[in-house]
């Protein structure tokens, strides 16, 4: 198991390094992906990623494996998603919760499976822009992270039952938005 | 892959044809070249380099603070700040005019010497209801009496 590999790394002072850089490596993908879908811009997902991995480094000494690495990771980047647009929400009258004006650049090196992908990304994208934080938040876990609600009640600190209503909300609104 | 078979199924009973046949289709975003190794060694490299960001309320609670400590300061002291007055002629002014200016800047006048020139040069005229039985020993006590002073007072700033 990579996460017993990067808990043994860390642990060790000399290795902390080489630990948090598998640690990234296993893992920032999916965080950039996630928070990617929570914030919309590279700019604000770099932003967000940052701060995540600097809280990561700084406190990975500390995490006591009372849950799993991942629950631990996705519970820091989303209350950093969510941190970041609430402040974005003081800070404008207007937040663009999704770029409406990105199209797909199509080259002849992009197969059509590859096309078909981006263009139910930017669909989903869309329609998750109509969610408020918490909800987009959730459905982001469940949907594309494919994590049970007893393992999202560990990062959100909320009943399953309460997540389980939050999903099923939102599906039912995206599922409106897609039918449009 | 069990708990996607759970998600699948949870679509089909909330009747979200469209979500689950999409599920699992939608392409990652691609990430620049080398954006994780970067990203991670920047983290490593300024490890105290983080960012300063004082939540907002905090650091608009503080600027209000602020402002309004140099608001208040400016109308409490605004008036020590008032420009000394030109010259005039003395003997040109009533004597109401004189006893104003007297009483508002009483602090910039040495009392003993107000009260030598009331008996000296007579040019210094009192009110008429001054009560010229108060020595001038007993009106310096009561001004330095420490309890007579506004208790504000003796943490005056002075900018």
């Amino acid at each position: 198991m990579k996460d017993n590999e990067i808990l043994t790394l860390v642990a060790d002072p000399a290795q902390r390094e080489r630990g948090f850089r598998l640690l990234v490596q296993c893992y920032g993908d999916r965080l950039y992906q996630h928070i990617r879908r929570l914030v919309s811009t590279h700019e604000d997902a770099n932003d967000v990623l940052q701060n995540t991995l600097v809280k990561t480094f700084r406190h990975i000494g500390n995490f006591q494996a009372q849950s799993q690495l991942y629950t631990w990771l996705f519970r820091i980047a989303t209350n950093e998603a969510l941190s970041h647009l609430n402040q974005q929400k003081r800070r404008r009258a207007f937040v663009v919760l999704n770029d409406e004006t990105e199209t797909i650049r199509g080259s002849a090196a992009h197969s059509t499976q590859e096309l078909e992908g981006e263009y139910i990304r930017q669909k989903l994208e869309q329609a998750m822009a109509k969610l408020p934080p918490k909800q987009k938040a959730i459905f982001s876990l469940r949907y594309f992270e494919e994590k049970s609600y007893a393992e999202m009640s560990a990062i959100f600190t909320t009943s399953e039952g309460a997540l389980k209503a939050s999903y099923h909300h939102a599906v039912k609104k995206i599922e409106a938005f897609l039918r449009t | 892959m069990e708990e996607r078979k759970k998600i699948q199924a949870e679509l089909a009973q909330l009747q979200s044809e469209q979500l689950r046949r999409w599920q699992a289709q939608a392409a990652p975003r691609a990430l620049p070249e080398n954006y994780l190794e970067d990203l991670a060694g920047r983290v490593i490299a300024a490890p105290a380099a983080k960012r300063l960001r004082l939540p907002q309320r905090t650091f608009w609670a503080l600027a209000a603070s602020v402002a309004f400590l140099l608001a208040a300061s400016w109308l409490v002291f605004r008036d020590s700040n008032t420009p000394v007055q030109p010259q005039v002629d003395l003997t040109q002014l009533s004597d109401e005019a004189i006893l104003l200016y007297v009483n508002n800047n009483i602090d910039e006048f040495d009392l003993a010497l107000l009260t030598e020139g009331s008996t000296t040069t007579g040019t210094v005229v009192l009110p008429s209801n001054w009560d010229s039985t108060i020595s001038s020993e007993a009106i310096e006590n009561y001004l330095e009496a420490e309890e007579n002073w506004p208790a504000d007072m003796e943490d005056q700033v002075f900018f």
